[in-house]
């Protein structure tokens, strides 16, 4: 799952951008938070499986 | 019906916020009384004022927050914390701001009589799609000024419009920090959420003073601490000065310490007592 959100990340266009507790991420500072802030990874795998639990449980 | 909106620009993100409570505002042109401070006028003072001479119902504030309050202009203190709470008591708090619904909120709400709407965690948003989270952040008000104030109903449907914005995010980046956000949406009002506490100190106080126990805070733990402990050292400090004789003045002596210490707690017990003061005064 890292490993994908990584890849996805990657293959962003350099304009892209994101906003999070009053900070804005380009996309090299939300690989770099990823990689090196162990809460942040943590925080935002539990939400990816959270949120895929919802769409298979809305979808079925 | 009127409302006070406070609104500062001074970052990146206070850009978007400002646009997001102009959409707002737009869309409550004709169905409310509104008055916005500004971004440049969002002060303290400026507010304390609004709000005195307004009596506003609903206070709106779009931008950055912290558990302790709600910042003003620059990022320089807060336009709402504890200390001016008492000022909006019994009103409606609509804000987007992080964090605010998880102390300032949750006081706001229990000791002050407010309804609060807010976050009690970061709020996120992306840049591609921010119009999504836009309109699912302003439902709330909107269902609010239009139809009334059935908070359960106001609820569900915000939780419905972030529910809509996932399933019309294209960007899979944009739905996960919906459902992030739309998790972390409070609304204090009776018969919908409720404030609660993660850390056992303030469930126990909670438990022991009922709702007033959101009043205390760590400010007034940590001088009692510091205050108990300067006391102790300075006791047994001058216990071994009646065992042993007097020793070297010069040297630093447990004494001193301590003294310092059970001064520094009560000038924190003692700005935690004005603060205390002043919620009593108004009740």
């Amino acid at each position: 799952m890292e490993k994908t959100i990584i890849r996805w990340l990657e293959n962003r266009p350099e304009s892209w951008a994101w906003f999070f507790n009053g900070v804005k991420y380009s996309k090299a500072e939300t690989i770099e938070k990823f990689k090196k802030d162990k809460q942040f990874r943590k925080l935002l795998t539990s939400q990816v499986y959270k949120l895929a639990v919802e769409l298979f449980e809305k979808r079925s | 019906m009127r409302i006070l909106a406070v609104g500062p620009v001074f970052d990146d993100i206070t850009r978007f916020s400002r646009l997001w409570l102009d959409r707002l505002e737009g869309s409550l042109k004709g169905y409310a009384d509104i008055t916005d401070l500004g971004a440049e006028n969002a002060t303290r003072e400026n507010f304390e004022d609004q709000v005195r001479k307004l009596d506003p119902d609903i206070v709106v504030y779009y931008d950055h927050g912290s558990q302790e309050g709600l910042y003003a202009q620059g990022g320089r203190g807060y336009v709402l914390d504890q200390d001016n709470l008492v000022l909006v008591k019994g009103k409606v708090i609509y804000t987007l701001a992080c964090l605010s619904a998880s102390k300032l909120g949750a006081v706001a709400n229990q000791v002050y009589g407010c309804v609060y709407v807010g976050y009690v965690k970061e709020f996120a948003f992306t840049l591609e799609e921010e119009g999504l989270f836009s309109k699912a952040a302003n439902t709330g008000l909107i269902a609010y000024v239009y139809a009334g104030a059935d908070w359960k109903r106001i609820k569900e449907l915000m939780t419905q419009a972030f529910n809509q914005a996932i399933d019309q995010a294209k960007d899979p980046w944009s739905k996960v920090w919906l459902s992030w956000d739309r998790d972390n949406l409070r609304v204090y009002a009776t018969g919908v959420d409720t404030p609660s506490s993660s850390c056992v100190f303030r469930r126990l106080i909670l438990r022991i003073l009922g709702p007033k126990g959101w009043l205390l805070s760590w400010a007034l733990f940590i001088g009692l601490i510091a205050y108990g402990l300067g006391i102790g050292l300075t006791l047994h400090d001058l216990y071994m000065e009646i065992l042993e004789g007097p020793g070297d003045p010069l040297r630093i002596h447990g004494g001193y310490v301590g003294l310092g210490l059970s001064l520094l707690g009560v000038l924190m017990i003692l700005k935690e007592y004005i603060r205390l003061l002043e919620y009593f005064k108004h009740e």
